[in-house]
């Protein structure tokens, strides 16, 4: 109080820097599930997205046939066009992918291949999930030789990515709260090593306000430098992951969540330590903003009974 | 300066009242000791008029406001114009004996003005040698005086002393009497709490005596309140 609010931070500085490693834990821990559950997420959305459902038609069936299959699959609610794909784009899309020398040497012909309708849902990704059912029944039908719908699996394991996505984000709320609290235990510790000098202050007229200006100093000191050192870790734990995900998915653009995940420590930082203060020093403490009474009279009346007399 | 009426203080000890339905004013500028035996209610008074307690029963006024109305940060306020020092009184005990003093201004924000009133309570208390001595080297005698001299730091309206001279040497007990009655003519408002009268009155002077859960004036000024203000009431 009659020195830099900081000082009794340094002066424990094992107990400081554990206050600090546990906010940098409980901002790194579920923000790196977070963020590597958003670039799985990112990635099977991008597999959905790119396997369109496919109906493959039935080899004798007839032109007039395919025409009214298309223009049936066309009237679908949620379907945007309905993409035919004749034998020679089939051909052709084979010989992109495996080379027109291996198509030659397997002695694969157009007539090998069949026609194709691709349906183009209207929304992209919920439109590609509530179409897969609906096209995979079609396969019963006699024009209609075999179905190939987005993999069950990719769907399964954005589910599954969500459901962690949002354990992540329960257990960030959970070790925030666990560190806020032992946050909040060191900050009354040292209030409490300064209470002689809080009790002189008071009896000479110092506010409530200024009493508890070098706590809330401290606790925001303490957020900012946790949130920083996590948005540092976070940024690292990123650019590892990236590497790691080009490695195996094949890109490397970064998904915009992310950043947010990332930097999210450090700009929550001064509201985390705004709420650690004020828990700190209680919420009540700037309660003669709206009482008209008396906000504090018990830690008077505790600075009155030490001071009584003890008469025999 | 203090107003006091219908005053009732529960003895923290014992079952009935410590004082029970006391009335007494002191007026500004005014020098006022209350005198009574150990346990009679002095440190309760003066508890209250330092604004450390607000009593539960009765009306205090301190410089014209109503103690059991005023909202907390004007009764902050209050507290800045008001220097105490309790029977044993506080200090830290790892700072020097001027870094105690310094701490009133502190409290009341006013740093500009603070060495130089400090080293001036210094030089009229003698207290240069103690200077920059931790708290803890100090005898109970200095600390004492170290207690009345923050209470005098820093231009309080109100000086209030418990526990009065009775623990200071002689020496020292000179020199604040000595340094109390310069603040008194300079027109601050001076009480005492003690077993007995510090010495003579002034002429604007007046004691009251606790006794058997009383307040009797025992010398009055010119300017002294009516006299039912400072007997029991009935």
């Amino acid at each position: 109080m009659i020195e830099s609010p900081i000082k009794a931070l340094k002066q424990r500085r094992g107990e400081t820097l554990g206050v600090v490693f546990l906010f940098v834990l409980s901002f790194f821990l579920p923000g790196v599930i977070l963020i590597a559950a958003e670039r799985t997420h990112d990635h099977a959305e991008e597999w959905l997205l790119a396997y369109q459902p496919m109906l493959y038609v039935q080899e004798g069936a007839s032109v007039e046939q395919v025409a009214s299959l298309q223009d049936e699959l066309s009237r679908w609610p949620g379907v945007k066009q309905v993409v035919k794909h004749d034998r020679k784009d089939a051909l052709k899309v084979l010989s992109e992918s495996l080379g027109e020398e291996r198509v030659n040497h397997l002695g694969i012909s157009e007539s090998m291949l069949p026609t194709s309708l691709e349906v183009v849902p209207n929304v992209p990704l919920q439109g590609h999930i509530e179409l897969a059912s609906k096209v995979a029944a079609l396969e019963v039908r006699d024009e209609v030789a075999a179905v190939d719908v987005p993999d069950k699996d990719a769907l399964r394991l954005m589910s599954f990515v969500r459901t962690i996505s949002l354990g992540a984000i329960m257990m960030l709320l959970m070790m925030c709260a666990t560190a806020l609290l032992l946050g909040r235990a060191y900050l009354r510790r040292i209030q409490d090593d300064e209470g002689d000098m809080s009790e002189i202050l008071e009896v000479f007229g110092a506010s409530h306000r200024s009493l508890s200006k070098p706590t809330m100093h401290r606790a925001l000191m303490l957020s900012v430098w946790s949130g920083g050192l996590a948005s540092v870790a976070l940024f690292i734990a990123q650019l590892n992951l990236d590497r790691w995900a080009s490695g195996i998915f094949g890109t490397d653009a970064m998904v915009p969540l992310t950043w947010l995940v990332v930097f999210l420590p450090l700009i929550s930082s001064p509201f985390v330590g705004f709420m650690l203060g004020k828990m700190a020093v209680g919420f009540d403490s700037f309660k003669f903003k709206r009482s008209t009474g008396f906000a504090d009279i018990q830690s008077l009346l505790r600075f009155t009974r030490q001071e009584l007399p003890v008469t025999p | 300066m203090i107003s006091c009426f219908h005053l009732k203080v529960q003895h923290p000890r014992q079952e009935g009242m410590l004082l029970d339905d006391v009335s007494f004013e002191i007026e500004t500028g005014g020098w006022a000791e209350f005198t009574g035996e150990s346990g009679c209610g002095k440190s309760a008074i003066f508890s209250m008029l330092s604004l450390r307690t607000i009593p539960k029963e009765g009306t205090l006024i301190v410089a014209g406001r109503n103690l059991s109305r005023l909202p907390q940060r004007k009764l902050e306020r209050l507290r800045a114009k008001i220097g105490s020092c309790a029977q044993t009184p506080r200090l830290l005990e790892d700072r020097t004996v001027v870094e105690n003093l310094l701490l009133p201004f502190v409290a009341r924000n006013q740093l500009k003005k603070a060495p130089r009133h400090v080293d001036e309570v210094i030089e009229q208390l003698e207290l240069g040698a103690l200077r920059d001595l931790p708290v803890r080297m100090l005898s109970e005698s200095e600390r004492r005086v170290v207690g009345i001299a923050r209470a005098c730091v820093g231009d309080p309206a109100m000086i209030l002393i418990d526990g009065g001279f009775e623990y200071l040497d002689l020496v020292w007990k000179k020199r604040v009497r000595a340094h109390l009655r310069r603040l008194h003519r300079e027109g601050r408002t001076v009480v005492l709490f003690g077993r007995e009268s510090v010495g003579p009155m002034t002429g604007r002077g007046v004691e009251f005596r606790i006794t058997q859960s009383s307040i009797e004036p025992v010398e009055r000024s010119v300017h002294a309140p009516s006299p039912e203000i400072g007997r029991r009431r009935p």
